[in-house]
């Protein structure tokens, strides 16, 4: 039984198509992470989800149970699904404790107390009698995730949770967020535009393309095994390089690389910026072009001696104590685990 | 990522349901503005051609006289005030920038009130004038105040408010950028004035001079108590001294047609207001300090209006109320109170109620229906007295078929609806429906469904939502809307005068009476009180100043 599933959803907005069967699983206690660029579908993904939109066809199910499908409709306050929605929107005229309690079927102390231990959970106790506005956006995150959290849904809707914090208090509250949402084990999907972020709070990801899921998988094994050029692209600096198939090998200007079941002829070869390999040795020569420290690592820019077509230009990320000097010349391989080869588009 | 609606497609069968019934509520409030439309191609027995042919002359030429006389005179004093306090600094500014705002307290019935007391013959300013000189009544020539003229002079007084707002807030939102550039390129201050900052704040300016030409058009109180023959006066007339229902109809209908184009106008001006916020750095442009003589003449410029729209006829009516203090009769006054209170709370809640049913049917998103819901807002530009004749129209019809179906009598007992509070109470919903309707429904789209859907997935049904979160959270606005409409259903007039029940008066109608039958002491009570009343809209829109936004004192003038 799943926590959450999409059943070949399809919706569209006027002639807009935003999703095209969408269909994704999500099992109890997962932290999956919908990735996809603004535009998506992401967020109408989740939105149908909760019962606040409804789909032309096809089929949700929470926890086993079908709440959308055709001729069938569960309204979003009879469904076990919370949101965490994108702008937070607690309720400016109630304080904390209205907030979080606002969903909770309970009344007087039982209430009080649940609200007390909710509070306590995301580390606001005694933070009851303040309202919304008095609040740090911080605090803001963790009074909408209590009261989200506070019925116990089946499965936790998040939405750009981490969108509206600046960037040092982004990590801190990503970090704090995926060590509690494990606490309380409850199954949860959350969009993101952010690659590096879904990789990071994720057990699985779901690359999403033109309203389809492009790719499901494991944050290692969407960095690893990209199913296609498009999921191998979306995660950062990448080169393309031209290839030629042989017998399940790969050729290209730099080495060659393993393509099992890739037909004979022409492939092309996408080798993440990590996956370069700089050095002192012989084979495929080029000169640093730009040496530049990115946070912990350095980009480098690289120009090729004797460029073959298409590769005026190539991107490698090394190590800061490996970052080499502008103008110095350096040998190219690859790395075999982050080359990728697909079959010749275009 | 954009935000869409609650249930779209679900919503269906309820949907269409409340679709259909915001629908009637639209056909309500426009029934009445139909009626006199269909006036238009009415019978009149003949009065009609006797009009056109006497009096239609005399209504049209005095109406464009006293139009254009108010609308140049109020755009001249709008305009330059407000540019006078945008943009230059002199002793008293910031005060004076608030106070120009205060003649809005007064409609302009009460103004023409203390002034013809001022400046009649045996008023104090023509008094003083035989003291100082010695002369007698005959020995003088004296402007007649109850004249064209006199008129031109209280409606300008009482209506360069708007002007002055809408000027003021043109001025504030231009990039200062803009005049910086044309100064250094060679433009002196008033050359800058003339030929960037006026040009850029035209669309504003003439938006306010049409809402200033359509009061002027709709004004009755001031007209009839000068006794001036135009529309308003005219339609009065026709209906109540001739008893030609149908000439007063026609009227009514060319009024009507006149206010529509005035919309459209007034639309299409608006529209060209977006070129002027253009953008740039909108910085509070540096103030030029005005020194000297020409510091004072700025001051005395922005006071004079404000004595002589706020300050003197206050305290004319002040005074004449203490001179007639014997004559009035206290217990009468309270039954005025009472019933003015009485119908300004009713027709505020029935307003709230009904504007927020309205935008509550109407969804929690823009659409189609909710643009065309927008032309019920036409009645706010409707003069008061085309509205009364709609309604004694509709109410009429409707004892008609009461009695028809026999659930009346005939006779006088025959009338359920007519002379009821009920009908003044429907003139007041089609009258100010504007007024509440446009900040309510603007609040009410603007929360959307941000609230809504979060209470939703916290498992709250609809009702419970409603009332736990979308009322609470709308409270604010409610309350401003009801304060709104309580002021101007108290300032309403010639509505109240034709439909209020037999024997019920309210403050508005005493003084008026009083004051057509030579009992202008005693009115100045009723009218000091309600300019008193008026003062709370002068207060929430001084407050709101800071933002200069004209439309909290006339929230949505007239239909988007």
């Amino acid at each position: 039984m799943t926590a959450l599933s999409f059943v070949a959803v399809r919706h569209a907005f006027g002639r807009t198509q935003v999703l095209r069967d969408f269909t994704l699983s999500i099992e109890p206690g997962a932290i999956v992470a919908l990735l996809g660029a603004s535009g998506s579908g992401k967020t109408t993904a989740l939105r149908i989800a909760a019962g606040l939109e409804i789909p032309q066809a096809g089929e949700i199910r929470v926890g086993g149970k079908r709440v959308t499908a055709p001729g069938l409709f569960i309204a979003p306050e009879s469904r076990d699904v919370g949101l965490l929605f994108q702008d937070l929107a607690l309720f400016p005229h109630l304080d904390v404790e209205g907030n979080v309690g606002f969903g909770l079927k309970l009344s007087g102390a039982a209430r009080r107390n649940r609200v007390g231990e909710l509070l306590a959970l995301v580390g606001l106790a005694g933070m009851a009698r303040l309202y919304p506005h008095q609040l740090s956006g911080g605090q803001q995150q963790r009074v909408a995730l209590a009261r989200a959290l506070a019925p116990g849904p089946g499965v936790l809707l998040l939405d750009e949770p981490f969108s509206s914090l600046d960037v040092v208090l982004r990590q801190q509250v990503r970090s704090e967020m995926v060590g509690l949402l494990k606490a309380v084990g409850t199954a949860v999907l959350f969009v993101t535009h952010d690659p590096e972020e879904a990789l990071y709070v994720a057990d699985r990801v779901a690359v999403m393309a033109q309203g389809a899921i492009v790719q499901e998988a494991t944050p290692d094994n969407i960095w690893f095994r990209p199913a296609n050029r498009f999921v191998a692209e979306f995660f950062g600096d990448t080169n393309f390089i031209p290839a030629t198939v042989t017998a399940g090998r790969a050729a290209t200007s730099l080495g060659s690389v393993e393509a099992q079941g890739h037909p004979d002829g022409p492939a092309d070869v996408i080798v993440r910026a990590a996956g370069l390999r700089l050095g002192h040795g012989e084979g495929f020569q080029a000169v640093v072009r730009s040496s530049r420290i990115l946070g912990p690592a350095a980009q480098v820019e690289l120009v090729p001696r004797a460029a073959p077509d298409g590769m005026s230009r190539l991107i490698a990320r090394t190590s800061i104590s490996e970052k080499p000097e502008t103008g110095a010349i350096v040998s190219l391989t690859l790395d075999p685990r982050m080359t990728f080869v697909f079959p010749r588009t275009g | 990522m954009a935000v869409y609606g609650d249930i779209s497609g679900r919503m269906g069968r309820q949907g269409v349901a409340s679709g259909l019934m915001a629908v009637l509520l639209l056909l309500l409030i426009l029934a009445p503005l139909a009626a006199v439309l269909a006036f238009a191609t009415a019978d009149t027995g003949g009065l009609w051609a006797h009009l056109r042919a006497t009096l239609l002359e005399t209504y049209v030429v005095n109406g464009v006289m006293l139009v254009s006389g108010v609308v140049a005179a109020a755009t001249l004093l709008g305009v330059g005030l407000a540019w006078l306090v945008t943009m230059h600094d002199f002793p008293g500014r910031r005060l004076l920038e608030y106070a120009l705002i205060l003649p809005l307290a007064m409609p302009a019935y009460i103004l023409a009130y203390a002034w013809t007391d001022m400046l009649q013959v045996t008023g104090p300013v023509q008094d003083v004038l035989r003291q100082m000189t010695g002369w007698s009544v005959r020995d003088y020539w004296f402007p007649e105040i109850r004249s064209l003229g006199g008129a031109i002079f209280v409606l300008s007084l009482a209506l360069f408010p708007y002007l002055y707002l809408l000027a003021r807030a043109a001025f504030a939102e231009q990039s200062v950028s803009a005049i910086e550039a044309a100064r250094t390129l060679g433009l002196s201050h008033a050359e800058a004035f003339r030929r960037v900052a006026l040009p850029m704040a035209r669309p504003a300016i003439a938006a306010g001079a049409i809402l200033v030409g359509m009061e002027t058009l709709a004004d009755f109180g001031a007209v009839r108590y000068f006794e001036l023959e135009v529309f308003t006066t005219g339609i009065y007339r026709a209906w109540f001294a001739t008893g030609n229902p149908a000439a007063a109809g026609q009227l009514a209908s060319l009024m009507l047609a006149c206010v529509l184009v005035a919309v459209i106008l007034e639309r299409a001006s608006r529209q060209g207001r977006r070129y002027a916020s253009v953008t740039g750095v909108r910085r509070r442009p540096a103030r030029t300090a005005l020194k000297g003589a020409r510091a004072i003449a700025a001051t005395l410029a922005c006071s004079l209006p404000v004595l002589l729209g706020f300050f003197v006829p206050a305290t004319a009516l002040g005074a004449m109320a203490l001179n007639a203090s014997e004559g009035i009769d206290i217990s009468r006054l309270q039954v005025l109170v009472l019933n003015t209170f009485m119908l300004g709370i009713s027709a505020a809640a029935l307003l709230v109620g009904v504007a927020m049913g309205m935008a509550m049917l109407l969804g929690r998103r823009d659409s189609r229906l909710r643009q065309v819901a927008r032309v019920a807002e036409l009645g706010y530009a409707t003069p008061g007295i085309v509205v009364a004749i709609g309604l004694l129209v509709v109410a009429g019809t409707l004892d008609a078929q009461l009695r028809a179906a026999g659930v009346l009598g005939s006779g006088e007992a025959g009338l359920l609806l007519s002379g009821s509070i009920a009908v003044l109470l429907y003139a007041c919903l089609v009258r100010f429906f504007a007024v509440a309707y446009g900040p309510l429904d603007a609040a009410w789209l603007q929360m959307g469904t941000r609230y809504a859907d979060p209470a939703r997935t916290l498992g709250h049904r609809p009702a419970s939502i409603l009332r736990r979160v979308d009322l609470p959270l709308m409270r604010g606005s409610m309350a401003a809307v009801m304060a709104l409409v309580f002021v101007e259903v108290v300032k309403e007039l010639p509505a109240t005068m034709i439909l209020r029940p037999f024997n019920f008066d309210t403050l508005a109608t005493e003084a008026f009476q009083l004051a057509t039958t030579e009992r202008l002491d005693l009115a100045a009570v009723p009218a000091l009180a309600i300019a008193a009343v008026g003062l709370l809209p002068v207060v929430l829109l001084s407050l709101g100043l800071e933002r200069a936004d004209a439309r909290l004192h006339r929230p949505e003038v007239l239909p988007r």
